[in-house]
């Protein structure tokens, strides 16, 4: 007839039955509301659907495995606990840093090495932040193993099917751009430029050469081109406002740092900024699959973006992980400084460059 | 008419919000309540002289109120206009003796108030109180030192809901109007609460087509339409004013319990009216098998069914019929049904069924428009498909 009873109200009420049904020996009432439930939910968001069937169907399993005498079964298979909804994941790239974001969330690096949770060859640690004054906060962490963006983009796709987080951060080391930004600085992304991808095209080009009786003589050419047409992925506009209002106390960061370098670390000597203190960027970060070291970072703010300031090989590949979620994860990118990309880069400690980050909701 | 919904009482009970489950609405029964208001003012209503009514929530019980006192000659005033005209010193209210007539008691809260009210001003009452619709045929109430018998003339009981403890309001089910009634299709809730009210049974035999499978388990369709029926018919009603609608129609259904009532219920809604032609179960069955009527009208030749349909055929400017049905499970029933009235060369201007579950929009299957209150995916399983 018409449509004025929206889907959702229909499958809240169709879900409330079959919670109230209590005499349904043979799951046949059952069945029937989950068949309306079913093609009410049809013209809904997929997320919104799922989470409709899921329930739905939970409910008609356990009432026929109870049906067919297996009730010891009941409450085993269907009714399997959803897991939490976290409030933040977070993805390292290698295992060091891994460890300094379990130390940062207040572990020890040991315990990357006792995961919380694993689904095939994926690890998970799960943790809660303390916060004064406020709630505490729930969090995932992952890593990926190797740097790269398809590696990047699977954990987190992986992660975000497993856990179902609210916001995910991507955690790591990149390199910078020396006129911007110096070693040991972090860059938050308020953009990603995924700057590799091209259009390869066969084009002519005519080039003129003087013969000898002084005419001109022109040469067609067939050269191969490169069309750049980069992919840009721009920051969810409320994590942008809280990262922009975001001030940290660099003083205090480095205390922080410090102590977490020495849980890290305890006999190491670690290096510090005696004379720069750490700043904090906001800007574009450049990724592709190149692990840039020839200076060419500069060309690439030059080609793409003038607020670039760090590229790296992983954060294309998680941004689009989480922006082609359904629905879309809000996600952030820190990035620590860790060499100019120009063949110079020193030995430091990638761990140094992490810092203790507690997202403020 | 007893309309299932969500409804807000609009006046505080028990110094709290709830909500009503069902909303009553006088309608279409002028005659029957002027008949009833006579009869009850003639034992009761003792040296009453005047009347006043509060049918807040039905309008249209008031027209009846104010003819009854327009043939007997009383003064008749709404409790609310009079509560304030009496604040004024100089009108002569304590001169009579007055009957209270109000449309619905439910919690009785609404009516205590206004006894209370009146008591105040030192307004004279009537100790008999008629109420259009209540819970009981009669019942006593107290109110400020007196008994006052309160009679209905409909009995009905309303499910109230406190507030906090509803479950619309949880499921965040917007309320309904008292007033209006949207022609548009029954909600899930009120469906499966319908359902869940009248029972559950497997689909009865004589009912199940001898080409399908057998439902195991469907809502009582006859005892929901017993219920609930005039409400439904109402909403059927609403939905064919919609758009273009013949003026004369009939309507032709399976003689099955369900589609009868309510195909009844319809006629009523109409005032009898329209037509109704109801086919044989077995006919349309044989016709499936056969897959045309001509041997089987041969047979029921001579039967009211057949004759109705000749009848039809030949009258002038009624050709436009509406196949009516409870249960549309696989479109079969629909299909018979529409060649019937090929056959007699009628127009079939659209197909009502009350329950669709085939939800097929194949227009080669259902070539006229397809009309249903709920919609509720689970066509019949068709043996040797």
């Amino acid at each position: 007839m018409n449509d004025i009873i929206s889907p959702a109200s229909s499958c809240k009420a169709i879900l409330h039955f079959m919670n109230e049904i209590t005499q349904d020996p043979s799951a046949m009432k059952t069945r029937a509301l989950f068949q309306d439930l079913a093609w009410k939910a049809q013209s809904l968001r997929p997320s919104i659907r799922r989470n409709f069937i899921e329930q739905g169907l939970g409910m008609l399993v356990d009432r026929t495995l109870d049906s067919l005498g297996c009730w010891d079964l009941v409450n085993g298979i269907a009714a399997v606990p959803r897991p939490p909804k976290f409030d933040i994941g977070f993805v390292a790239v290698l295992s060091v840093e891994l460890k300094a974001v379990l130390v940062a969330l207040g572990g020890r690096p040991e315990e990357s090495g006792r995961e919380d949770c694993r689904v095939g060859a994926q690890r998970y640690w799960l943790r809660t932040i303390r916060r004064h004054g406020k709630r505490p906060l729930s969090a995932v962490v992952t890593f990926v193993g190797q740097a790269r963006n398809v590696p990047c983009a699977i954990a987190a796709e992986r992660l975000l099917q497993k856990f179902p987080v609210r916001s995910v951060v991507l955690v790591g080391i990149a390199a910078g751009l020396k006129s911007k930004v110096a070693i040991g600085d972090v860059v938050c992304a308020d953009r990603v430029i995924d700057y590799e991808h091209v259009r390869q095209e066969l084009s002519m080009r005519f080039t003129a050469t003087k013969r000898r009786d002084g005419t001109m003589s022109v040469k067609r050419n067939r050269v191969r081109t490169e069309r750049r047409r980069p992919l840009h992925m721009n920051l969810d506009p409320a994590i942008l406002q809280d990262l922009r209002l975001f001030s940290p106390a660099t003083g205090k960061i480095e205390v922080l740092c410090r102590k977490d370098l020495r849980t890290l670390e305890p006999n190491a000597a670690i290096p510090w900024k005696q004379h720069q203190p750490m700043k904090y960027h906001h800007g574009t970060i450049a990724s592709g699959e190149k692990l840039i070291a020839d200076g060419s970072l500069v060309d690439l703010r030059l080609h793409f973006d003038e607020r670039l300031r760090a590229a790296d090989q992983d954060s294309s590949g998680f941004a689009q992980a989480c922006e082609l979620r359904e629905p879309k994860v809000p996600w952030a990118i820190f990035r620590g400084i860790s060499d100019y990309g120009d063949g110079t880069k020193k030995k430091i400690i990638s761990r140094l460059l992490l810092f203790r980050r507690r997202r403020s909701r | 008419m007893r309309r299932v919904g969500h409804f807000q009482r609009k006046k505080p009970v028990l110094d709290s919000r709830g909500c009503r489950r069902f909303s009553f609405k006088l309608e279409n029964c002028d005659e029957a309540l002027l008949a009833g208001i006579s009869q009850w003012w003639d034992a009761n209503a003792e040296n009453a002289t005047a009347i006043l009514y509060d049918t807040e929530s039905n309008p249209w019980y008031e027209d009846t109120i104010l003819a009854f006192a327009e043939i007997r000659q009383l003064y008749v005033c709404q409790v609310a206009d009079f509560l304030k005209r009496t604040n004024d010193p100089s009108h002569s209210s304590r001169s009579r003796c007055y009957a209270l007539l109000v449309d619905v008691v439910d919690t009785a809260d609404t009516l205590l108030r206004h006894i209370r009210s009146l008591n105040r001003r030192g307004i004279p009452l009537c100790t008999h109180i008629l109420a259009a619709i209540s819970d009981g045929y009669k019942r006593e109430i107290e109110g400020y030192g007196k008994k006052f018998t309160v009679t209905s003339l409909a009995e009905m009981k309303q499910v109230s809901m406190p507030q906090g403890q509803c479950d619309l309001c949880k499921l965040k089910i917007p309320h309904d109007s008292d007033l209006d009634e949207k022609p548009d299709q029954i909600s899930s809730y009120d469906f499966w609460w319908m359902a869940e009210h009248a029972g559950w049974e497997p689909e009865p035999h004589e009912e199940v087509p001898t080409h399908g499978l057998r439902y195991d388990l469907i809502p009582k369709f006859p005892k929901i339409l017993e219920e609930f029926g005039d409400w439904l018919a109402l909403k059927i009603e609403r939905r064919l004013s919609m758009g273009s609608r013949p003026v004369n129609f009939f309507l032709l259904h399976p003689d099955e319990a369900s589609s009868n009532a309510l195909s009844e219920k319809l006629r009523l809604r109409y005032r009898k009216e329209i037509v109704a032609v109801a086919v044989p179960r077995q006919a349309i069955s044989q016709a499936l098998s056969e897959r045309s009527w001509e041997n089987v009208l041969k047979g029921y030749a001579g039967d009211t069914w057949v004759k109705h349909l000749e009848t039809l055929k030949h009258t002038s400017g009624l050709t436009d019929a509406i196949i009516l049905d409870m249960f549309n499970a696989s479109g079969r029933k629909f299909g018979a049904l529409y060649l019937l009235l090929n056959m007699y060369e009628l127009k079939p201007f659209c197909y009502f069924s009350f329950v669709d579950r085939d939800l097929s929009t194949d227009e080669q299957r259902y070539p006229i428009q397809k009309l249903c209150p709920y919609e509720w995916y689970g066509p019949r399983e068709i043996m040797g498909r």
